[in-house]
């Protein structure tokens, strides 16, 4: 090929110039080494990393293109042959009789999660004697009911006023006040001294509200997150109204201790005694460190299945119980940005929890 | 916990003695040790021991452990708990004859006092005054006792308690961890015989341990094991007081708390004084400077620490509003010098015994160390020590080596090199942790032959101050003469040594086959 032909030569003498020059397209030399590299790579089938990582280096966009498309019809050749050949593999272990060969694991973000040695063993006398006595006791013993009291940043607009008409259709045991300035110290007092038992402040800015502070009365932790990815339920395509039953509460993944304090906290929002005629479920679902709230109404159905491969006609129609969920009010996802020992006091008091840069040691690697 | 002395280890190799060993002290009143297998194996750092029952009323907020020589055979643990009581242990041993498990399998509590002033007959009593915020040893100084307990409540209740080894206390040495010793009370408790007493132990064979061991204690913690501790003297002080700190001669201490700036007190004059007259401080500190647009920072200490060396003259103060200033007694009120540190509350202030630094950790996490070299005039802040993910409770430095120990909210328990920063170990210790201490780790024991040489080195040091390391009678002298070089000769470090340790091994599994065939 005439390509093969031209690098070895020009490459010395393009050199210099090319060390010299900003990055520019037509570094020849460039081109040189990284198609030379990317060729190799792409028979070492991905031993360079991904096909972008491979080609990027090469800084003509047609010949980039062109080698890019051409290690990815590779691929994609290598890896239906692959599943085909499975395939008839399992056909025939089926046709035999025989078990088919086990299916590789995937390999997802959760199932490689570093390991934690903070996961809570539900058996720990330890962790139980501590949970027996802190601060959320009260509510899982069913002495303290929640009476939670909601307000804002200073200044709300309308978007926070239709949220929170959502927030308290969501929230049983929940009341608004104007937030007029006060400071939010003397507000955890007032609370504290009205008997409320968690106070939640949402944070608004531009338009958008971003932030959610939720202090624990009397002196309990103080945890803030940050507040994404809001829909309300009026936005919902085939949304419900709620109603006044007291909802069931579902809290998943929170294994660790540190998940084990907070989903306790989120936990004492809600009321403990549920009415199952109501039908109604806040979910808390907690993964990669992301609290993802949803609010349903579900519903228990029985429906028949079609199975069209069956061949025996009696068996085709199968009867199973299905759940169908309504999305009622909003949805949101929360990220703890630290946790703190006591009511609010946010640069003097004393955190439990707060991320740090040295303790990201990989993306494998979650909190809650 | 208790089964130290019913094995009798008829196994060849012996469990090398722990590396390193760590107290730790927890919200729920739990006393854990961390142990760090021989040969400085950090990443096998794990927590084998646990001492009390979880209590949150018995929640430790301080924890000093005392080891005048450090020697694993005399240490005492002082635990400050919830409603002004301090708890004091000894680390039991299970000695049984010519047993090789010597080492520490849990701890016995010799007593408590409390350390809050008297109640006053209210109806309504507020216990959150009680709690101790200040908890030191203080060894030697004038006085009849040597070895003196300073405690501070929330109250600004300052109290001495001396220990008297002279007087029989009457009260019987109990077990930590076998069930209750919650009680200042002697009536219960008193059964040696009497099976299960302990609450969930299994008859005769519990009970012929607890005899072993309550003797092995006595025996062992005897010079704590008896004797009972005095209220020597009592001052009030101020109100909502976060910290405390005693000068090393006992005379003094200094107070600070949410509202006030600090306070020095003198407790000679105190001891000496009508109870009536509440004493002056000797010296009250002023805040620092105000900040550029011209306000003060409200009056909140949250750290205190002498500076060792120079004890009646520099005092360096940490605040909530994350400042800390080094007061110098003898020259004014105000800080001499201030630094403005990292963000959130000082929590801690540890001095190194030198004086050359002071570690000081925050309620956010982080931990440096201020260099005191060319202090009051140039202080500087450098050698932060990274990972902590909760605010630090305590620290605690190695007495010999260039190690750090940190606890934190967070729940685990930190050791880090002093010298290049680096994280040794990270121990995930379930609690919210709230005070660190090293603790002298037991030494190797000596099996057979070696029991023959704790008699020899007994009746001449009067300890097992020497250990394996010297060989028989002939170096017992050097055993006795190096109290200093002691410490550091401890660590498994020379390859002379280590190759004695094979010898002895050698040595050893031979004599304990050689036993085995006999019996």
């Amino acid at each position: 090929m005439v390509k093969a032909q031209k690098n070895p030569k020009r490459h010395k003498s393009e050199h210099s110039d090319d060390s010299r020059k900003p990055s520019t397209s037509g570094g020849e030399g460039d081109r040189g080494r990284g198609e030379n590299d990317a060729a190799a790579g792409g028979k070492r089938s991905g031993g360079g990393g991904s096909i972008g990582q491979q080609t990027s280096g090469i800084r003509n966009k047609q010949k980039r293109s062109e080698l890019y498309n051409k290690l990815k019809h590779q691929k994609e050749k290598t890896k239906t042959k692959e599943r085909r050949k499975r395939q008839k593999e399992t056909a025939r272990a089926e046709e035999l009789g025989l078990e088919p060969a086990p299916k590789p694991v995937q390999y997802t973000l959760e199932n490689t999660r570093e390991a934690d040695d903070t996961m809570v063993d539900p058996t720990d006398e330890e962790v139980m004697a501590d949970e027996n006595d802190d601060e959320f006791a009260a509510h899982f013993a069913n002495a303290r009911p929640p009476k939670v009291l909601i307000t804002t940043s200073y200044k709300p607009s309308k978007i926070m006023y239709t949220f929170l008409s959502e927030m308290l259709e969501l929230l049983p045991c929940a009341e608004y006040y104007k937030r007029n300035g006060f400071p939010l110290k003397k507000i955890v007092k007032f609370a504290a001294n009205r008997g409320y038992t968690d106070l939640m402040v949402f944070n608004e800015d531009r338009k958008q509200i971003n932030g959610l502070l939720l202090v624990h009365l009397p002196d309990g932790p103080t945890a803030h997150f940050r507040l994404s990815n809001l829909k309300l339920g009026r936005d919902i395509k085939g949304h419900g109204r709620s109603t006044n039953h007291k909802p069931e509460l579902i809290l998943n993944h929170f294994d660790t201790r540190l998940g084990h304090r907070l989903g306790r906290m989120l936990a004492s929002l809600f009321p403990q005694d549920p009415q199952f005629r109501g039908r109604r479920v806040v979910t808390f679902h907690n993964q990669r460190d992301f609290i993802f709230l949803r609010h349903h109404r579900y519903i228990f159905e029985e429906k028949e299945t079609r199975d069209q491969a069956a061949k025996d006609p009696a068996k085709a129609k199968k009867k199973a119980v299905i759940a169908r969920l309504q999305e009622l009010g909003p949805r949101f996802t929360l990220k703890l940005l630290s946790l703190q020992k006591g009511t609010f006091d946010s640069r003097n008091g004393e955190f439990e929890w707060l991320p740090k840069k040295e303790n990201k040691t990989s993306r494998r690697r979650f909190f809650l | 916990m208790g089964e130290g002395g019913k094995r009798k280890a008829r196994h060849e190799d012996v469990p090398e003695p722990p590396s390193h060993c760590i107290l730790t002290a927890d919200e729920l009143g739990l006393l854990k040790v961390t142990e760090i297998p021989s040969g400085n194996k950090w990443e096998e750092a794990a927590a084998k021991q646990r001492w009390g029952h979880p209590d949150k009323q018995q929640g430790i907020t301080r924890l000093q452990v005392h080891s005048p020589e450090w020697d694993p055979d005399s240490i005492l643990v002082a635990a400050a708990r919830g409603g002004g009581r301090v708890t004091l242990h000894v680390p039991a041993r299970a000695v049984a004859e010519g047993a090789s498990v010597s080492r520490a399998v849990g701890a016995v509590e010799v007593g408590s006092f409390r350390a809050a002033p008297p109640a006053i007959t209210s109806g309504r009593s507020d216990t959150s005054s009680l709690e101790l915020r200040g908890l030191r040893v203080v060894v030697g100084g004038e006085g009849s006792y040597k070895l003196r307990l300073v405690t501070c409540t929330v109250g600004g209740h300052v109290a001495v308690h001396g220990y008297d080894q002279q007087e029989e206390g009457g009260r019987p040495v109990r077990q930590g961890d076998g069930g209750g010793g919650q009680d200042d009370d002697d009536d219960e408790n008193g059964a040696t015989c009497g099976g299960g007493g302990e609450g969930g132990a299994s008859g005769v064979v519990r009970t012929w341990e607890e005899e072993q061991q309550r003797a092995a204690a006595a025996a062992a913690g005897g010079f704590f094991g008896r004797g009972r501790w005095r209220e020597v003297v009592r001052m009030q002080t101020l109100s909502n007081v976060q910290d405390m700190d005693v000068s090393s001669s006992g005379r003094h201490v200094a107070v600070g708390g949410d509202g006030h700036q600090l306070r020095v007190w003198d407790l000679t004059a105190a001891a000496s004084a009508s109870s009536s007259a509440a004493p002056e401080p000797i010296f009250a500190g002023k805040g620092g400077k105000p900040s550029r647009s011209g306000l003060h920072d409200l009056a909140h200490v949250t750290a205190v620490s002498y500076v060792p060396g120079r004890d009646d003259q520099l005092v360096l103060v940490g605040t909530a509003k994350h400042k800390l200033w080094l007061y110098d007694m003898r020259a004014g009120r105000k800080p001499q010098s201030e630094v403005v540190w990292g963000e959130g509350r000082i929590t801690v202030l540890l001095p190194q015994p030198d004086g050359s630094r002071v570690w000081a950790g925050n309620g956010r996490g982080q931990v440096e160390a201020l260099d005191m070299r060319q202090a009051p005039s140039r202080v500087s802040m450098g050698h932060a020590l990274k990972g902590s993910a909760g605010s630090i409770r305590s620290l605690s430095l190695h007495p010999s080596q260039p190690l750090i120990a940190s606890v934190s909210l967070d729940r685990h328990l930190r050791v880090h090199s002093t010298t290049n920063r680096q994280l040794l170990t990270k121990v995930y210790l379930k609690q919210a942790l709230t005070g660190v201490a090293w603790l002298p780790t037991p030494q190797k024991p000596n099996v057979a032959r070696g029991k023959e040489e704790i008699d020899e080195h007994e009746d001449e040091d009067g300890g097992r101050r020497a250990d394996d390391r010297t060989n028989g009678g002939v170096e017992a002298e050097n055993g006795e003469g190096e109290v200093a070089g002691n410490r550091s000769e401890r660590q498994p470090v020379a390859p002379r040594s280590e190759e004695k340790k094979k010898k002895k091994k050698k040595k050893k599994a031979w004599k304990a086959e050689s036993e085995k065939g006999r019996e």
